[in-house]
């Protein structure tokens, strides 16, 4: 995130303009908001992705302030926790002027939420401001069969509206033009005399609704019926099935084409030999020059590791989980999963963060987040820190146990399914509380804009990129250190008992140990080019994809939980890897001695 | 009758719901049209349209919303 973004806290402005951006969730909030500031903020087509909030600054024709991403709420009420941020930020706010994104598809809901922001705005702001009106997704809308007469709403409304799509920059100089004009103009602009009971807002509402609005009736788009398909069991779930396994083509196929062909032969045959040359003009041998560039060299395995074993599943999966998010297929399958999740206590909604996980469990961990209870956020976050392996570590896996057998793969990937089904059950017992009933909106299923897609996922691999480099280089270099100095072997001595004794693993394998508190797909690589039996594999395999959770999530869960559960969470997950793993290895070896 | 109760792609008329702030901020109210658009098995929630959004809602809630068909 860029330096002028502030998440979190705010102070007075004191030059420019202050505009609160506001609106119900999954209205494009966020793809305005990052437009008009340039600000990288995540956008995602599913309830909730704005539960903190975040400021950028903007610039317009001259003019310069300050944009407040207002979390998305239904409604004012302050029932939920989003709102109460809302509704604190209108009142305690110095803000000019405020702008309501609308959305076109799904005007009657906005409608209310616009005269919910008109009236409280009158009511609790000290100074009443202008409320302008920015009407997005008016191509969605189109497509559907939508006609809104723009100048009669803004009569009704008594404030400039807008129409936009702002996933193509359409109406948002507009936008911009007409805030300042109103801020300048000192009127207030927008509607006062509002009636004060709800039902009579929302009879106000519906009296609009049918004078700006016409409704022509069409026959759905191929997207809408394939949108209602993916919701009913049938053929819900099979084509559900069939997206899974076609993400799963996309990422372990994508990524070992992509490494076999690509990446590793520029590491090995480019950039390696000329790390090599250019070391070389320094140092030619001792320790330095094998801490650098040895078997373990920094440079070599620093490089290796995350460019050309990790990053093409990383960003495979990006694409996908961005594709994902954008189109509106991920509530969907929370929709079909919720039957299941219940069992074990969450709802299906949850299913979101989980998948994120599988990409890196800090931002699965704080969209917990947008979880309603306590309970939930605890459950879901544990799980996602317990068993998810995120596709850093899959690429470990993939490098470390695709070449051996795929069959080994696939049950390290049992394993932590039914890991997760058992903590689940386990969590759902001990955790106090209960967790809310589903109550979920749908958004269209769409198709992603691609320069919005394209941006998402430069974003998140260059996070990618930036998180893991550094820590996996000094990690190396670190571990080439022990290497050379024979402190690992003096560790391995100590630690023998655990790792030869009771997991079975070769001296070597403590170094994964060691490095997997970095990261935890360090935990992995290191245990590749061992020669190790598929005995030995597994073993590793399950104690890596249990271990503690790296220590940027450990910070994360600290923080969002607390130090206690925070520390709690890392002892438990790493003694279950290593009794788990033992047992594993203790078992196989006492039925194939048996068998023997 | 209940909402949970109602047959698949029938179109309805809200008669009461319990007071869920969220429900009733999401524009669900007394005399709102619905159309059931799904079920999901295993107890799963019910997937209604109301307007051109659709919204899932837990089998819990569903029960405690009372419809009448449309005629
Ligand atoms: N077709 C179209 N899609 C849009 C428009 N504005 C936003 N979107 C998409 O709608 C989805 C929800 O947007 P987002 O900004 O996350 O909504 P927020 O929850 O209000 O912040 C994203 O997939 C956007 O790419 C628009 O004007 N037209």
């Amino acid at each position: 995130m860029k330096c002028h973004t502030n998440q979190g806290e705010f102070k007075p402005n004191h030059s420019g303009y202050r505009i609160l951006l506001m609106g119900n969730p999954n209205v494009g909030k966020s793809v305005v908001f990052s437009k008009l500031t340039g600000v990288e903020v995540e956008s995602a087509n599913y309830t909730g992705t704005t539960v903190s909030f975040t400021k950028g600054d903007w610039q317009f024709r001259g003019h310069h302030g300050d944009l407040i991403d207002v979390p998305g709420t239904y409604s004012l009420d302050a029932s939920s926790q989003a709102e109460k941020v809302a509704v604190d930020m209108m009142k305690r706010e110095t803000a000019d002027a405020i702008i309501v994104v609308l959305d076109a598809t799904n005007l009657e809901r906005n409608l209310f939420f616009a005269s919910q922001i008109q009236h409280l705005s009158t009511e609790i702001m000290k100074n009443p401001v202008p409320v302008i009106f920015s009407l997005n997704m008016i191509d969605v809308a189109e497509r559907q069969g939508i006609q809104i007469d723009v100048e009669l709403l803004a009569k009704f409304l008594e404030a400039p509206v807008i129409p936009t799509v702002a996933v193509r920059n359409i109406g948002l100089s507009e936008l911009m033009e007409a805030s300042i004009k109103s801020i300048e103009s000192n009127e207030i602009h927008q509607k006062e005399d509002w009636p004060d009971t709800e039902e009579d807002r929302w009879v106000w509402v519906g009296k609009v609704i049918r004078q700006v609005q016409q409704v022509e009736h069409r026959h759905p788009t191929w997207l809408e019926k394939l949108g209602d398909a993916t919701m009913r069991p049938f053929p819900g779930i099979p084509i559900a099935i069939m997206v899974m396994a076609l993400a799963l083509g996309i990422v372990v196929g994508g990524g070992k084409g992509l490494r076999a062909l690509i990446l590793l032969p520029l590491v090995h045959q480019v950039i390696v030999p000329l790390l090599d040359q250019l070391v070389r003009l320094f140092v030619t041998e001792g320790i330095l020059y094998n801490v650098l560039m040895g078997e373990y060299g920094m440079l070599v395995k620093g490089i290796e590791w995350p460019f050309a074993l990790i990053l093409p599943y990383v960003l495979l999966f990006y694409v996908v989980l961005s594709f994902m998010e954008d189109s509106g297929y991920l509530p969907r399958l929370g929709v079909l999963v919720d039957g299941v999740f219940r069992k074990i206590g969450i709802q299906g909604g949850n299913i979101v963060p989980m998948i994120m996980g599988y990409g890196c469990a800090i931002p699965a961990i704080l969209g917990t987040r947008a979880a309603t209870t306590q309970k939930e956020r605890l459950m879901v976050a544990s799980m996602v820190a317990f068993g998810v392996p995120c596709a850093a570590q899959t690429g470990a896996f993939i490098a470390l146990l695709g070449e051996h057998s795929v069959l080994l793969l696939i049950s390290v990937y049992l394993v932590s399914f039914v890991a997760i089904f058992l903590a689940g059950l386990t969590l759902d017992r001990f955790i106090p509380g209960k967790s809310d009933p589903m109550l979920l909106e749908i958004p269209n299923l769409l198709m992603p804009d691609r320069q919005t897609l394209l941006k998402k996922i430069r974003i998140r691999v260059k996070h990618f990129i930036m998180e893991a480099e550094v820590p996996m280089v000094l990690g190396v270099g670190f571990a080439a250190l022990l290497a050379e100095t024979g402190a690992l072997v003096q560790v391995g001595v100590f630690l023998s008992p655990l790792v030869e004794g009771w997991l079975g693993l070769p001296p070597e394998a403590t170094l994964g140990l060691i490095l997997g508190i970095i990261r935890r797909e360090l935990a992995v690589l290191p245990l590749l080019e061992l020669g190790l039996t598929g005995t030995q594999l597994f073993t590793g395999a399950v104690v890596a994809l249990f271990y503690m959770p790296c220590l940027a999530v450990l910070g994360v869960l600290i923080k969002e939980f607390g130090a206690k559960i925070g520390v709690l969470m890392a002892v438990g997950t790493t003694m279950s890897a290593l009794i788990l793993g033992g047992l594993f290895f203790q078992t196989i070896s006492m039925v194939s001695r048996i068998l023997a | 009758m209940s909402l949970y109760k109602m047959k698949k792609k029938c179109n309805c008329v809200i008669e009461s719901l319990p007071s869920v702030p969220l429900l009733d901020a999401m524009g669900f109210r007394k005399g709102q049209c619905i159309a059931i658009k799904s079920k999901q098995p295993f107890g799963g929630p019910v997937v209604v349209c109301m307007g051109n959004r659709s919204f899932a809602l837990a089998r819990e809630l569903a029960e405690q919303i009372t419809v009448k068909e449309d005629s």
